[in-house]
């Protein structure tokens, strides 16, 4: 086929390849052996950079390792549109935007349009990551531009249960990443909570910006410590429902309520309704996000008797059987009009009785023996106007005022709870206490803290603050709030198969001054015999019912019942299958008095006494105590008697007393004599 | 020089009496095939290197496997059909081929902004691929027919022809690198058919003239690529990304290479297109410069037996062919190592044997074929 100069073209062809792969091959040995350094260090300058990791917060779990927090990394995908609208076709954009939004489950006209869009834009965020990567995948695959799209990891926090939202709170992230507590434990813990930065080198791609940063162990280790909560999700779920419909119910405004672990002040629940998602924190109003136990002062009302029983009790000013004038329902101490709940008018009855059926006159008589800077500072003992020093923030000192500020109806206000505010979780602490033999334990919610490799580097100790009351001052106290549940206005408070005590509120707002508004509350202790749970529970604003015996001791037994269940309580054998021995109070004659049962034990008939002149303390000493039915009109001394004096009478026998106010002098300067000499509180 | 007519006689009689398998086989060029088996195994394993540990792409290289297993079937087909055989269908394949050219214009898929492909089925057929080698037989046939018109400008235009409209259509997909592979084909044959030297310079200078013509209907980014070519530098980001981070690639190599899979400049995904258009830089970054070398006297070596095949080919038609087929092998070599470099524009050419891509691969091996064809035939046709 060749001529000779053709032969000359071949070699010439020959010699043009052997030039070309002359000069590539000085090239490759200029790029990779002469300027190798240079090219390597190039690499490594863009392939490597100084980052900053934020590790992933630590979880949070209640009692039984039961995660209430978690965090979890995720990855926010961002594409420069610009990589996709050059190379690609209208069709297969529109089929790449319907993959994406299916995979970060958007809707398709939405994603489609970030396609277009001009500059960067993300458009999945915070992505599980494997759906991330199945997206950056199919780009790989489509030979998508690198410059294209790149991946932003970051932590998120998911709050699976959503459970006691105001405890833990929330967190977010500031500007350079960090993850900081905004509220709740969240913000108490920060430091433990976010973990360990992480600053230093590290691989990264052309895609990501911390894509596989640092191997998993140091990542692990750098994690925030698991934090172990005292809460019981059981019982806080109960506790939330229980809330939430007793407001629904009454119509209330709002309800809080707490249980503490009698024994060691550990809150095994602390709900406040409404109450919000912590989830999606940024949606809850501020009304919604406050821990209400934590920060509302609460007129404390009846639930105060306890407080005043307790320290007189201790003082040794009183027994539960002292006996006190309770003057009908209707009297006037120390220059101030009283008046009892209707229905529960009493007489002369024993401080077993006042505490009963929560006689304002019979509480507030007892406590004038009280001097001021003694029962302030048993105030103060008892946690009024002191935090209680929970390990959560913002927490609320209630409201006790110093003895100089005190008016002149303060020594018969504070007696039933009024002039003095307590936070809900001061008066769960300061019931524990009573109840537990008088030790005052500090209420915590965090009970352990441990690293990223389950050690556990922190416990908490509980120890006693202080002792409030003695042992037997708080064995009485048991005795009587059991006799509240068991007899008294706590009757709707009763859990079957356990023995429990606590004590009624009701009170009045005295903020609200438009019309009557109260806050119906239940302070218990199960099982009261030997306590284990403080539970208590307040309903704000409860329209139509509002007596805490109807509203608030519901909500007290539905709580109780789940604390014996989720703490494993063993059920007290009398109390099973027992029906329980309830006091029925004729509310419409609300000038009867309902004589307690355990005043009709020694029974024996006689005669009817004259009674003219007589107290109505001295009638009900004068009567026998089996009398079922007394009327009493009036109020003063005895002017008129049915039976007249000599007439048999008996337990059936309907007696009728009729009462004028006079008062001879000399009458008055007997009852002074007689209030020193018989110890019954006029 | 023999005429065509006597070809086309004498290829009957020896076809019919004579069993051409014995001698076909002893005259098979064992060299150039097993480079070619060689490097087209580096290149899977270089392949499964570069995209070793991402995701997407992870499947490339067991695709590439069958993609070769297919395209070494192929190369047998073409080696045992006698290549006068193929010179009748010639004519009928360009054809086809170039109503194939028009038919991706107006309705192909498109892939990174040029609409060039065909899908058919499971792969996707660029009739651009096999254009180029219907090119090179038609072309050879012509000048084949015609041994004196060469010589001359007018028996030059018909070629220009045979080489110009499909590089235009090519052109309009638009794809420059393919396009501008015709313009060495018709240059590279040109030179082997005899042409006047005077008349290969002035082809050449019309070329430029031409390209420079060809601004205006450049898309943007085409002309971008032209313009960073000058200074990579000037849009590090933009335009000047591909061939920084070509270079920054094969440079950071060093003397043996990062070692298989662990060119970070792909795995980190850095370079673009590293499976495909720069493979080759993604190959230097695991190799290095002795890799590199050993890899590039491979394709030379290549080329020095195909050059041999043309020399020793005993017609005009069969040189011819084997002119053309190295100017498209070559030129793909030169077009991708050179803008791999950085030495030469970014035009989106793939390397032959490394790059991945099915089709490519086995319009790559019918070349091979068709050089082993003419090759082993050198002497068992009499009196060509």
């Amino acid at each position: 086929m060749l001529k000779k100069p053709h032969r000359f073209r071949v070699l010439l062809l020959g010699v043009l390849y052997a030039c070309f792969f002359g000069a590539v091959a000085t090239r490759l040995y200029s790029l990779s052996w002469l300027q190798g350094d240079q090219f390597d260090e190039r690499a490594r300058r863009q392939q490597t950079r100084r980052v900053v990791i934020q590790p992933e917060r630590g979880d949070i779990l209640d009692r039984n390792e039961q995660p209430l927090a978690q965090s979890t990394g995720r990855m926010t995908l961002y594409i420069h549109p610009k990589y996709f609208q050059e190379p690609f076709s209208e069709v297969d954009v529109d089929q790449l935007a319907q993959f994406v939004a299916d995979t970060v489950r958007d809707d398709f006209d939405d994603v489609r349009r970030r396609f277009d869009a001009k500059n960067p834009i993300a458009v999945g965020k915070r992505l599980k990551i494997e759906r991330a990567e199945s997206i950056v995948d199919l780009f790989d695959s489509l030979d998508v531009d690198s410059r294209g799209y790149w991946l932003h990891r970051e932590s998120i926090r998911l709050y699976p249960r959503r459970l006691a939202a105001e405890v833990l709170g929330f967190c977010s992230t500031d500007s350079d990443g960090d993850n900081i507590g905004l509220a709740g434990l969240e913000l108490q813990y920060n430091e433990e909570l976010k973990g360990q930065k992480i600053v230093g080198t590290s691989l990264r791609s052309a895609i990501s910006q911390t894509l596989e940063p640092l191997d998993n162990d140091e990542m692990q280790s750098a994690r925030g410590k698991t934090m172990v909560l005292t809460l019981d999700s059981n019982i806080q779920e109960v506790v939330e429902q229980t809330l939430a419909a007793t407001v629904e119910e009454f119509g209330a405004k709002s309800a809080g309520a707490v249980v503490l672990d009698s024994n060691n002040g550990a809150v095994l629940a602390m709900s406040s309704f409404p109450t919000f998602d912590n989830n999606s924190f940024q949606r809850a109003t501020a009304d919604q996000r406050r821990n209400r136990t934590l920060t509302d002062p609460l007129e404390t009302g009846s639930v105060a008797k306890l407080f005043t029983a307790a320290m007189l009790l201790d003082l040794g000013f009183i027994t539960p059987e002292t006996l006190i004038d309770c003057e009908g329902g209707y009297a006037v101490v120390d220059g101030r009009r009283l008046h009892d709940s209707p229905g529960h008018y009493l007489d002369v009855a024993t401080f077993r009785e006042a505490l009963r059926w929560s006689s304002n006159i019979g509480i507030v008589k007892v406590a004038q023996a009280l001097e001021n800077n003694q029962w302030y500072s048993m105030l103060r003992e008892f946690g009024f106007g002191r935090k209680t020093g929970i390990d959560l923030p913002g927490e609320g000192v209630g409201l006790l005022y110093p003895v100089s500020r005190w008016t002149k109806f303060s020594r018969t206000s504070l007696p039933m709870g009024y002039e003095i505010a307590m936070t809900p979780l001061q008066i769960a602490a300061s019931i524990s206490a009573i109840s537990n033999g008088g030790y005052y334990y500090e209420p915590f919610v965090v009970s352990e803290l441990r690293d990223p490799s389950g050690t556990v580097v922190w416990q908490r100790e509980t120890e006693p603050v202080r002792q409030i009351i003695r042992p037997t001052t708080s064995a009485i106290m048991r005795d009587l709030m059991e006799d509240i549940v068991v007899r008294g206005t706590g009757t709707k408070a009763q859990v079957e198969g356990y023995r429990v005590g606590g004590k009624t509120g009701t009170t009045r707002k005295s903020d609200v001054f438009s019309h009557r508004e109260y806050i119906s509350s239940f302070a218990g202790v199960v099982p009261i015999d030997a306590p284990r749970a403080t539970i208590y529970v307040y309903i704000d604003a409860p329209q139509g019912a509002y007596y805490a015996s109807t509203v608030a001791a519901p909500a007290f037994r539905e709580i109780a019942s789940a604390v014996a269940i989720h703490l494993g309580l063993p059920p007290d054998e009398t109390m099973l299958n027992t029906h329980r021995e309830v006091v029925q109070v004729d509310v419409e004659s609300y000038d009867s008095v309902a004589i307690p049962r355990e005043m009709h034990r020694n029974l024996y008939s006689g005669l009817m006494p004259d009674m003219s002149g007589m107290t109505m303390a001295e009638v009900r000493r004068k009567l026998p105590r089996d009398v079922e039915s007394v009327r009493f009109l009036g109020s003063g001394y005895v002017s008129d008697q049915y039976p007249p004096r000599g007439e048999p009478i008996g337990s059936k026998s309907e007696i009728l007393l009729h009462f004028t106010p006079a008062v001879p002098e000399a009458k008055l300067a007997e009852d002074a004599v007689n209030m020193a000499s018989t110890g019954v509180y006029r | 020089m023999e005429s065509a007519a006597i070809v086309r006689e004498k290829s009957g009689d020896q076809l019919s009496t004579r069993s051409p398998m014995r001698g076909l086989v002893q005259n098979v060029d064992w060299l150039l095939l097993l480079a070619t088996l060689a490097v087209a195994l580096v290149g899977i394993w270089l392949l499964r290197g570069a995209v070793y540990g991402i995701g997407g792409l992870e499947a490339a290289a067991a695709k590439q496997t069958v993609f070769l297993a297919i395209a070494v079937c192929v190369l047998a087909g073409t080696f045992l059909v006698d290549y006068r055989w193929i010179n009748r269908a010639a004519m009928g394949l360009y054809v086809f081929n170039l109503a194939a050219l028009i038919f991706v214009l107006l309705s192909g898929r498109s892939i990174n902004g040029a609409k060039s492909w065909i899908p058919l089925g499971p792969i996707n057929w660029q009739p651009s691929e096999t254009m180029k080698i219907a090119t090179v037989l038609v072309c050879a046939q012509w000048i084949a027919l015609r041994p004196d018109g060469i010589e001359s400008i007018k028996g030059l235009i018909p070629p220009a022809l045979i080489c110009g409209v499909p590089a235009l259509l090519v052109l309009a997909q638009p794809d420059l690198g393919t396009a501008s592979l015709f313009f060495v084909i018709f240059l590279t044959m040109a030179l082997m058919a005899g042409a006047r030297r005077s008349h290969l310079l002035l082809t050449a200078g019309a070329a430029v003239v031409g390209l420079a013509s060809a601004w205006p209907f450049l898309k943007t980014y085409q002309k971008a690529r032209l313009i960073v070519f000058l200074n990579p530098e000037s849009d590090p980001t933009g335009a000047g990304y591909n061939v920084i981070q070509s270079k920054i690639a094969i440079g950071s190599g060093g003397l043996l290479g990062r070692g298989w899979g662990q060119g970070t400049q792909s795995t980190l995904r850095f370079l673009p297109e590293h499976h495909t258009d720069f493979i080759f830089a993604s190959a230097i970054e695991q190799i290095g410069f002795v890799g590199g070398a050993l890899l590039l006297f491979g394709f030379g070596f290549i080329v020095w037996r195909m050059i041999s095949a043309m020399d020793i080919a005993r017609d005009r038609f069969g040189g011819l062919v084997v002119a053309g087929l190295i100017a498209i092998f070559a030129g793909h070599i030169i077009l991708n190592v050179g803008m791999n470099m950085g030495l030469l524009p970014v035009t989106g050419i793939p390397l032959p044997l490394l790059s991945y891509g099915g089709s490519f691969l086995v319009s790559t091996f019918i070349i091979f074929g068709l050089i082993l064809n003419v090759a082993s035939r050198k002497y068992t046709f009499a009196g060509l």
